[in-house]
């Protein structure tokens, strides 16, 4: 099993998402304009915001949707783009039509793409995954299909060719276990670039929308008052850092551990 | 009563950016059933080609037939729908390569790969009752402590026993032919001889033909009913393998037999090579092929030879038939 650093720090932030909430009252949400931009005390460990809400709090609110939205992002890419990687390469005359239509997805900006998707269908949890997982299904289509390619000449496949495996059986049971290792590491990438896209969107404003307790919009909340209430801005930016982080360390170790060159095969956007 | 086997003027061609390489240019041979015939040439050489083309993968390989046919028990295969052609592979005609632990999958058990094997048949058989015909053809095979082994992975076997495993996998649907692609060139000369043991068990036991591949004609000597020498695409020499080694007719076969090293030879002797190299394939010559290395060239050897027959069995490629055997030494081995 990879450990290291990486690994504890993502289950860190897990038990803080979804462990955490259910045994510490976790109060995101409420404002009290009472307690506005207090700096961190017994009541509020990391402090309160402007509009009197605890920072722990919507830190913690925060990982959550920063990990969920992580998460089935990079599920829904992953099935979808692996599923038109292997059509693409292991059918011949599909593949270069496919990958073509990936190329031209790929070409507009990640982010860019994201928001005008926001912008059109709305700022909701659903429409931030979607948008997302257009934006990294080209990326697990690309790297699948250039693995099927070059996987569909493997002497084993040739083997179960000449004992008489149909073409599903060979996708099914001897090409999609090949990708396993290659695609956990990739998708340990996706996960952190989904977190910091969704996250930048939050800052710009085209995240999910308040009062969620999104880590984009707290650093964009939390700006203002850098001189005088750091604690709202310095809290979440060390909140994203480290989950990030912790992520990127996490793939590079799985891909040391599976033998693949360094992160480098693994395309971040 | 056909043969087993038969090829006719089979050509197989590579399609390369402008032409193509033709790796198998005419080639004819019959195999009868419980028969083995051994393949002889070097690399480049069109045999591996030649074994693909019989198993029906040569398309998968990105090789094309162009020519010819290909008959197995009387029904033509060239022309048959992958489908169709699922039909033999494994269940008729089974095949195992060079490189047997590239050949099994990494990441999945050899009971796993096995298992699909035997299922793929179409066979209903019960959880219970594949592992019992795992285990009895692991045992077949040779294969020690076969129900532990069930459970492992390839790289946790040797290179001897992934051979015997991928053995196991191509005769498990009891297939009448075994195409053998180099099936000892990756292996150490004990662990090969093992093999040899076991492909010639199973030809006497199971009455299953072969087709063995080899650059070696050590492997000839130890397993051949009948010898092809197979140069630049063509056979040059077809016979029964005693009638082949002892008295090579083409001075191709009697050059590649000299250069095969000898325990009782003079310590001081250079192995004769044979000098040069093969022709493109791209651009074949039109005569003789073996011409630019041959050292009997006269001028009918720019004109094609045929492969004709020396003896009732026995055919050669050559315009001189009967030459006394021709043994390369350090003076005329370089030299045409």
């Amino acid at each position: 099993m990879p450990t290291g650093i990486g690994f504890y720090i993502v289950v860190f932030w897990l038990v803080v998402a979804f462990l955490v909430p259910l045994v510490f009252p976790i109060d995101p949400l409420t404002t009290n304009p009472s307690r506005r931009l207090e700096p961190p005390s017994a009541d509020y460990w990391l402090g309160t915001d402007n509009y009197g809400r605890g920072i722990l709090d919507r830190i913690v609110g925060g990982a959550a949707i920063s990990l969920s939205i992580g998460a089935v992002t990079t599920v829904v890419s992953a099935v979808i783009g692996v599923v038109i990687g292997l059509i693409g390469g292991y059918v011949k005359y599909l593949g270069s039509v496919l990958m073509r239509i990936n190329d031209g997805i790929m070409a507009f900006p990640g982010a860019l793409f994201a928001i005008v998707l926001v912008a059109v269908f709305g700022r909701t949890f659903i429409v931030m995954v979607f948008a997302l997982a257009i934006v990294f299904i080209p990326i697990f289509a690309r790297i699948t299909f250039g693995e099927v390619v070059e996987l569909r000449g493997a002497s084993f496949v040739r083997n179960a060719v000449s004992v008489g495996a149909s073409s599903t059986r060979i996708i099914l049971r001897h090409i999609t276990p090949n990708l396993v290792p290659l695609l956990i590491v990739q998708a340990t990438f996706v996960c952190a670039t989904a977190i910091t896209i969704e996250a930048s969107l939050g800052f710009i404003g085209a995240g999910i929308a308040p009062p969620a307790p999104s880590w984009g919009v707290m650093v964009s909340e939390g700006q203002p008052y850098i001189r005088t209430a750091w604690w709202t801005l310095v809290f979440p930016c060390l909140a994203i850092a480290t989950l990030i982080f912790g992520m990127c360390m996490l793939g590079d170790r799985v891909s040391e551990k599976l033998n693949r060159p360094g992160g480098s095969d693994a395309t971040a956007v | 009563m056909s043969s087993l086997l038969e090829l006719q003027n089979l050509k197989v061609e590579y399609p390369i950016g402008v032409g193509s390489v033709q790796a198998v240019d005419g080639v004819d041979l019959r195999l009868e059933a419980g028969e083995i015939c051994v393949v002889v040439g070097e690399s480049g050489s069109g045999k591996s080609s030649l074994g693909l083309t019989v198993a029906g993968l040569i398309e998968d390989s990105n090789g094309r037939i162009t020519d010819g046919s290909v008959r197995f028990g009387g029904v033509e295969l060239v022309g048959l729908s992958p489908r169709e052609m699922r039909n033999y592979r494994g269940q008729r005609i089974g095949m195992i390569f060079q490189n047997a632990r590239a050949s099994l999958n990494p990441v999945r058990t050899i009971g796993s790969q096995l298992a699909e094997t035997l299922q793929s048949a179409g066979s209903r058989l019960t959880r219970a009752e594949v592992s019992q015909r795992a285990v009895e053809l692991f045992e077949l095979v040779g294969i020690p402590d076969p129900l532990a082994r069930l459970d492992a992975y390839p790289h946790q076997l040797s290179g001897g026993m992934c051979q015997r495993i991928m053995i196991a996998l191509a005769i498990a649907q009891e297939p009448r032919l075994l195409i053998a692609d180099e099936p000892t060139s990756a292996l150490d000369v004990t662990v090969k001889v093992q093999i040899l043991q076991l492909l010639k068990k199973l030809n006497r036991d199971l009455g299953m033909a072969m087709l063995l591949i080899t650059h070696d004609f050590g492997v000839a000597r130890a397993l051949a009913d009948t010898i092809a020498v197979v140069y630049a695409g063509q056979i040059v020499e077809r016979g029964p393998a005693a009638q082949v080694l002892e008295s090579p007719q083409m001075p191709y076969t009697q050059a590649l037999l000299a250069s095969i090293p000898h325990l009782r030879g003079q310590a001081t002797d250079r192995l004769p090579a044979i000098a040069g190299r093969p022709p493109s394939l791209v651009n074949p010559p039109h005569g003789c092929r073996f011409v630019a290395r041959c050292a009997h060239v006269e001028d009918v050897c720019a004109s094609p030879a045929e492969l004709r027959l020396v003896s009732p069995q026995h055919a050669a490629r050559c315009h001189f038939p009967h030459l006394p055997m021709f043994r390369p030494s350090q003076e005329n081995g370089g030299q045409r």
